[in-house]
């Protein structure tokens, strides 16, 4: 509990509403900022937490509130809060629960419902918001007593984190937050009610330590699993005592340094070639906290069709759900690493590194600036070598941009690539980025977007502003849709249809928000715009950056399909 | 292929839902029920019959404990105590 939190806990009690009890736990439970939007049935909340030293940002809309609870936890670890209010403001969060739910980002969503005597009445802004959210959270509950809505908070916040974790909703009655409460006992410490990191059993250990110290053509599998788990330095032990090549996810970006010698970079549709060619030849694949997505795996039967598994996962229901586990791990990462580590010795994998360097000269990623119009890579690459030395967190929205982005934005470290990895969310990006900088006031945050996705959220620039937050924000504007393009061009025989945009002045509107605007045709004007974009520090920096509408985004599988499908390169491009 | 699965759980809202959403989302369908609420405490015992092949099965039984509410899952495939499951509901819904 912080200093602040125990002084507000600090004041004497007397006989309150569940409204401000709720408000007292979650300055109990460390929270620093809450990321809402209020109504007509969150008003008694918003009371309460009138003169609170939590700090709350008023969002435009709950969307982009629940992206920016997901940011503020993924950059530090900690759970996000958003709230709403009912009906509307209550299902605007179902987009970025079920965003949370698929990237097992810890958030704790609080909403306001109708009076009880209205509940289940098609009252006025009633919408059954537990019922809509079961299947994207790890838990929700609707709290019909006054003295359950404390109790209840405190135990979400303990759900949201521990295990997998992922976003919890807690749903309470206006009558209900209205409701007299006794006064609080000693609030228990978030940290003493957490259970103990998940140790994985000796037996199983000794199995996989073996099958690792033995075999010829090992992969190290990295998931966003090592990133929740703090796991980052057992996994750059592992690889540096076994000298095992490592390819990470997209939701495992930074996990592992992306500059070392040993990383493959990110694998998958829009992977590294070497990446998924050392994957499909591989021997032994030890998966750590990833899932065998089907952008990792492609077509299921072809898969690594020589690889044994070994299958890291605090969540048992991952073990075995995609590809069987030869050699099933179940613990957290960070424990169950540290009990291997002394279990395992280096495999001879000399023939494998060469083999794996051969496929890193054959088919390195590449892209060619010239001439006068951007390529989105050229952009991207040139921003990440400018400001590699600050550390910078960079969020993402998605699409090709997000896909260039994991191919060019080498992350050297963890909670520093934000982005929405299973679900896929278009708008993302912004408010992600809010709640990183939140979190992270001290860090330089960098909003890579595209035109369509930003057009999704792009209200939450005027939270930005607001509240004087430097954030960067470049839009890549290819005035296109473009993954969708890229999918109608390559598997539609060049029907395009609806991906075309004819889009505002980016930099006027950031303008009209109060932001600094920077506007880029041409190659040479980049870094000069960023150069002004970095200086800014008082307020949120938009550089408009006119790209390549006709770039595709290599290499590519076919959704569904096997590895022998990828095209590694643009074949027009090569043909020319 | 029916499996059984007796269901030990807090008996809290939602739980029903919360059970049933997961074989939906399997394609397992849920050929019979019975839910009832054990003696003097917070715990109830679901038991279901479900078309599920051993895979999937297998998956359901950790996605239902992975539910906040749910504490314990046995599973039959065998005949036996499928027919006594079904037994049991008829004899529990007379």
């Amino acid at each position: 509990m912080t200093a602040q939190a125990r002084a507000h806990q600090a004041q004497p009690k007397v006989r309150t509403t569940a409204a401000r009890a709720l408000a007292d736990e979650l300055v109990a439970q460390g929270v620093t900022h809450i990321f809402g939007h209020p109504g007509g049935a969150a008003l008694p909340l918003y009371d309460a937490l009138h003169g609170s030293p939590i700090r709350h940002l008023l969002m435009r809309h709950e969307q982009g509130a629940a992206h920016a609870a997901q940011g503020y936890a993924r950059a530090t670890g900690r759970p996000g809060v958003c709230l709403a209010t009912s009906g509307p403001g209550a299902t605007n969060l179902v987009t970025g629960l079920a965003d949370a739910m698929l990237d097992s980002t810890p958030v704790v969503a609080l909403t306001a419902q109708v009076a009880t005597s209205l509940l289940g009445r098609d009252g006025f802004q009633e919408a059954d918001i537990v019922g809509m959210t079961q299947g994207i959270t790890k838990h929700n509950w609707l709290v019909l007593e006054p003295e359950d809505v404390a109790a209840t908070v405190r135990y979400a916040f303990r759900i949201a984190a521990m295990g997998r974790p992922g976003p919890v909703l807690v749903d309470v009655p206006r009558d209900v937050l209205q409701g007299e409460v006794a006064s609080e006992g000693p609030y228990d410490d978030p940290a003493n009610i957490a259970d103990g990191p998940r140790r994985a059993d000796a037996v199983s250990l000794r199995r996989a330590a073996f099958a690792i110290s033995n075999a010829r053509r090992p992969v190290l599998y990295v998931g966003g699993g090592v990133i929740s788990s703090g796991a980052s330095a057992e996994v750059r032990r592992l690889a540096h005592k076994t000298r095992i090549p490592v390819t990470t996810t997209l939701m495992g970006k930074g996990a592992f340094p992306e500059t070392d010698p040993l990383s493959l970079g990110m694998l998958g549709m829009h992977g590294t070639a070497y990446a998924n060619w050392a994957m499909h030849e591989s021997d032994l694949i030890i998966a750590l906290g990833a899932r065998f997505d089907d952008r990792i795996t492609g077509k299921l039967a072809t898969f690594a069709p020589h690889a044994k598994i070994v299958h890291l996962d605090i969540d048992p229901v991952e073990i075995g759900k995609i590809r069987k586990a030869d050699y099933p791990l179940h613990g957290d990462a960070k424990t169950v690493l540290r009990q291997l580590l002394p279990l395992v010795g280096a495999p001879h994998t000399n023939g494998w590194h060469d083999r794996i360097a051969a496929w890193k000269a054959e088919a390195p990623l590449h892209y060619e600036q010239t001439g006068d119009v951007i390529l989105p890579q050229f952009a991207i690459e040139t921003l990440w070598k400018m400001t590699r030395d600050r550390r910078p967190i960079v969020t993402t929205d998605v699409g090709q941009h997000q896909m260039w982005a994991a191919q060019f934005w080498k992350c050297d470290e963890p909670n520093t690539f934000i982005t929405s990895g299973g679900l896929g969310t278009m708008g993302f990006g912004l408010p992600a980025a809010i709640g990183v900088q939140c979190g992270m006031p001290d860090r330089l945050v960098i909003n890579l977007n595209g035109d369509g996705s930003f057009q999704q959220t792009m209200q939450a620039m005027a939270t930005a502003v607001e509240e004087n937050l430097p954030i960067k924000v470049i839009v890549l504007d290819n005035q296109n849709l473009g993954m969708v393009r890229q999918w109608q061009d390559l598997f539609y025989e060049r029907r395009f249809f609806a991906v075309e945009l004819k889009n505002p002045d980016f930099a006027k509107l950031a303008e009209a928000f109060g932001a600094a605007a920077f506007r880029v045709n041409r190659p040479e004007e980049l870094v000069p715009a960023y150069e002004a974009a970095l200086a800014v520090n008082d307020r949120p920096a938009l550089v408009h950056v006119r790209t390549d509408g006709n770039e595709n985004c290599y290499p590519m599988w076919p959704a569904g399909q096997s590895i022998d499908t990828m095209v590694v390169s643009c074949p027009r491009k090569k043909k020319s | 292929m029916q499996e059984t699965y007796e269901i030990k759980a807090k008996d809290a809202p939602g739980l029903l839902a919360r059970v049933e959403s997961l074989f939906r989302r399997q394609r397992a369908p849920i050929r019979s029920f019975f839910f009832e609420g054990c003696e003097g405490g917070p715990v109830a015992r679901l038991v279901l019959v479900a078309e599920a092949d051993e895979e999937r099965s297998n998956l359901l039984q950790k996605q239902l404990l992975r539910l906040e509410d749910v504490i314990e899952v046995v599973r039959s495939r065998d005949a036996a105590a499928i027919a006594q499951s079904e037994f049991t509901l008829e004899e529990k819904t007379a």
